[in-house]
């Protein structure tokens, strides 16, 4: 039982990172119906931009307040991260949209190893160790020499989801950017038609997308302490694979999609083998493809005649 | 001839103006990763360095591309678009019904 809770905070932990970078996923695929493959890697550019403004904080602006240092990497991480992500849908994207339908996949797929390369040589390709950024844990529940704990750490994790999905689901639903979005997904032409500018549109969902990647791209720097140029791909297929199993274009979906993976993840890790981890969640991706090809909320695609 | 003056001297102010905002475009974008090198000290421990001269350097080149580009290549690709479509060569013609074109979806 207290292994199961402590697996349970650990998996809800990660499940929330890995809901934050398949909202990116499933926004995109929403609204221009094409699998951003770039986007593990603009996660992993985050963590180093994040990365790098820490240090630039703590070692060289000497503040001292780990709360503000965090607030101000999740900022400057946002920033840099929307504007990386602004400028690829300008120059890998955009120029493809009237094309045919594998070309701007092809085009993804080359983002993603050139992003990946690029950190790679701009940053060189070893482990980015960092010390925590933030210490402490509350013990939970003490029996049979077992402590379930939960950190510091995985409550802002925990705290910063809940509130940037609820600033999200508001965006979404209530402003005229959200409706905008929304039209774009049902019919760009009709969006256009009835005043919706498209194409701003559709860069503003990409800087959004990048925005919730940065912030899930901070909190796994500063839950795992280390980051390195390859750390894009894995998380990224999770991710994914979360959206997938959410139902791709369905954003509640991809939340849920997020968390399960994360559970069934450190689930299969306590209960069965930690090597086989990876195994395990991208079994569920062949799994609801096989079985669930529209996810466990997404809408079965119809075509219209 | 006025006119063409004109016209030629707002081209080049907008290709200025396109260099400069690619230059700060490319600054924004290179600062946090090429301006910056995180490497391993003596200690073990994660510092950052500088590499002003490498970051600024690319911002000038990209900056220079997108300027000539401005005013050498874009001028010249559109006139080529402009251009009447000149009719196949008699080889060509004679080529193509080896090569049957296929679309890709």
């Amino acid at each position: 039982m207290e292994v199961f809770l402590q697996q349970l905070i650990n998996g809800i932990t990660l499940g929330s990172i890995y809901g934050l970078i398949a909202i990116g996923y499933t926004m995109v695929f929403g609204i221009i119906g094409m699998v951003n493959f770039a986007h593990g890697d603009v996660f992993m550019m985050s963590a180093f931009i994040a990365l790098i403004a820490f240090l630039l904080l703590t070692a060289w602006l000497g503040v001292s307040s780990i709360a503000l240092a965090l607030f101000i990497v999740l900022i400057v991480a946002m920033l840099f991260t929307s504007l990386v992500n602004w400028v690829i849908e300008r120059v890998a994207y955009r120029p493809l949209r009237g094309s045919f339908r594998l070309a701007p996949l092809i085009s993804a797929i080359g983002m993603s190893i050139f992003l990946s390369n690029f950190v790679q040589v701009s940053q060189g390709p070893r482990n980015k160790p960092i010390p925590p950024m933030v210490q402490g844990e509350f013990v939970l529940l003490n029996r049979n020499d077992y402590a379930v704990t939960m950190s510091v750490r995985q409550l802002i994790i925990w705290g910063v989801t809940v509130v940037l999905l609820a600033a999200f689901w508001y965006l979404v639903a209530k402003t005229p950017l959200g409706r905008a979005q929304r039209a774009c997904e049902q019919d760009q032409k009709m969006a256009a038609l009835v005043g919706v500018d498209v194409d701003r549109t559709i860069s503003m969902t990409f800087v959004i997308a990048a925005a919730l990647a940065a912030v899930a791209g901070t909190m796994y720097l500063m839950y795992y302490g280390v980051v390195t140029f390859s750390d894009g791909f894995v998380p990224g297929v999770k991710a994914f694979t979360a959206a997938v199993l959410g139902g791709i274009g369905s954003l509640p979906g991809a939340v849920i999609g997020g968390l399960l993976i994360g559970l069934i993840e450190t689930m299969w890790s306590a209960y069965f083998s930690i090597d086989y981890k990876d195994v395990a969640a991208f079994s569920i991706l062949a799994i609801t493809l096989i079985f669930l090809p529209q996810g466990l909320f997404g809408r079965p695609d119809v075509e219209k005649v | 001839m006025a006119d063409g003056a004109s016209a030629q001297r707002v081209d080049m102010a907008r290709a200025l103006r396109d260099a400069g905002l690619t230059a700060v475009l490319a600054f924004g974008l290179l600062l946090p990763l090429i301006g910056f090198l995180t490497i391993t000290d003596t200690r073990n421990n994660l510092v950052l360095v500088t590499r002003w001269p490498l970051l600024f350097g690319l911002v000038a080149f990209v900056g220079i591309a997108r300027f000539v580009f401005s005013i050498a290549i874009a001028p010249y690709l559109t006139q080529r678009r402009e251009r009447p479509v000149a009719a196949p060569s008699a080889a060509r013609t004679w080529m193509r019904k080896w090569f049957v074109s296929s679309p890709i979806r």
